[in-house]
């Protein structure tokens, strides 16, 4: 039997729910292994500063580097599956946001301790603007990024190294795990 | 098309698709990933995967990963080709010419 105008709108809005959220859970695994390694950097990069202040610029150039050289593997591995990734996009996009952090704190004169909340509330914004588009798990990731962030700067005094290494670094790490789950 | 192509019509089946439909060309999801999006049993997703299976829309790879066993699922070219002229049969019925 034929089916109805009605029917036949019903079966379309439901592979249209079936698609968006199927792309979203795609999207989320896709993510996992760039949170994981860039959590993995956070916590390296804020404990040691923390602990070694002096050795501050070659610890994160290390992890930055490292982190940014990961990505590009996982990235090329998930290409080979199909998607799409472009390494010297990524690579682009990497020292265009060094460039630009390193840029924003010197006009604006920023110090050590406003450097180290600034980048992570500006990852924030981004995952709350990635969020709008391709899943809501990014924006609560970058909500709560924001809170612990700046939760930490008005109140951890001098172990805020410490607090945005297990707070900063842990929400990415567990915004990992949570984007694993279906 | 005058008809639905009732194996693809089915509510459930008709999820599966549309989330197969939605990955990349020869991309495969996983059985438990597969089952969280279509919110359904495990027996019951496994009567409607070897339904699609028979009818050549979908393929079903077993294999080991991590020393435990996987199930991965798949559209075929066919169950493609099969599955956009049911998504055209349904905008024919909205839009009529």
């Amino acid at each position: 039997m034929p089916l109805t105008q009605d029917e036949a709108a019903a079966a379309l809005g439901e592979i249209e729910r079936t698609d968006r959220q199927t792309t979203e859970l795609q999207v989320y695994e896709g993510a996992v292994p760039f949170f994981m390694v860039w959590g993995a950097v956070w916590v390296f990069g804020y404990m040691m500063t923390h602990f070694m202040p002096e050795y501050r610029n070659l610890f994160w150039a290390s992890g930055v580097a490292t982190g940014t050289l990961f990505s590009i593997v996982l990235g090329q591995r998930q290409g080979n599956g199909g998607h799409n990734f472009s390494a010297w996009r990524y690579g682009a996009i990497s020292a265009g946001l060094a460039g630009f952090f390193a840029l924003t704190s010197f006009v604006l004169k920023l110090n050590v301790r406003e450097i180290d909340a600034f980048v992570p509330l500006m990852f924030a914004g981004i995952y709350l603007a990635i969020g709008v588009f391709a899943g809501t798990r990014f924006a609560v990731c970058g909500a709560i990024l924001a809170i612990a962030t700046a939760v930490g700067f008005y109140n951890a005094g001098d172990h805020f190294g410490l607090w945005m290494a297990a707070a900063g670094g842990g929400v990415l790490l567990l915004t990992g795990f949570w984007l694993r789950r279906v | 098309m005058d008809q639905p192509d009732e194996i693809i019509h089915q509510p459930l089946r008709l999820k599966i698709m549309a989330a197969l439909r939605a990955l990349p060309e020869a991309d495969r999801i996983e059985f438990v990933r597969l089952r969280a999006i279509v919110n359904a049993t495990e027996g019951n997703l496994g009567a409607h995967i070897t339904t699609l299976e028979k009818a050549g829309y979908v393929k079903v790879e077993k294999d080991f990963h991590n020393n435990r066993p996987r199930t991965r699922v798949s559209m075929t070219k066919q169950g493609r080709r099969s599955f956009q002229a049911y998504v055209d049969y349904l905008k024919d019925i909205l839009n009529p010419a």
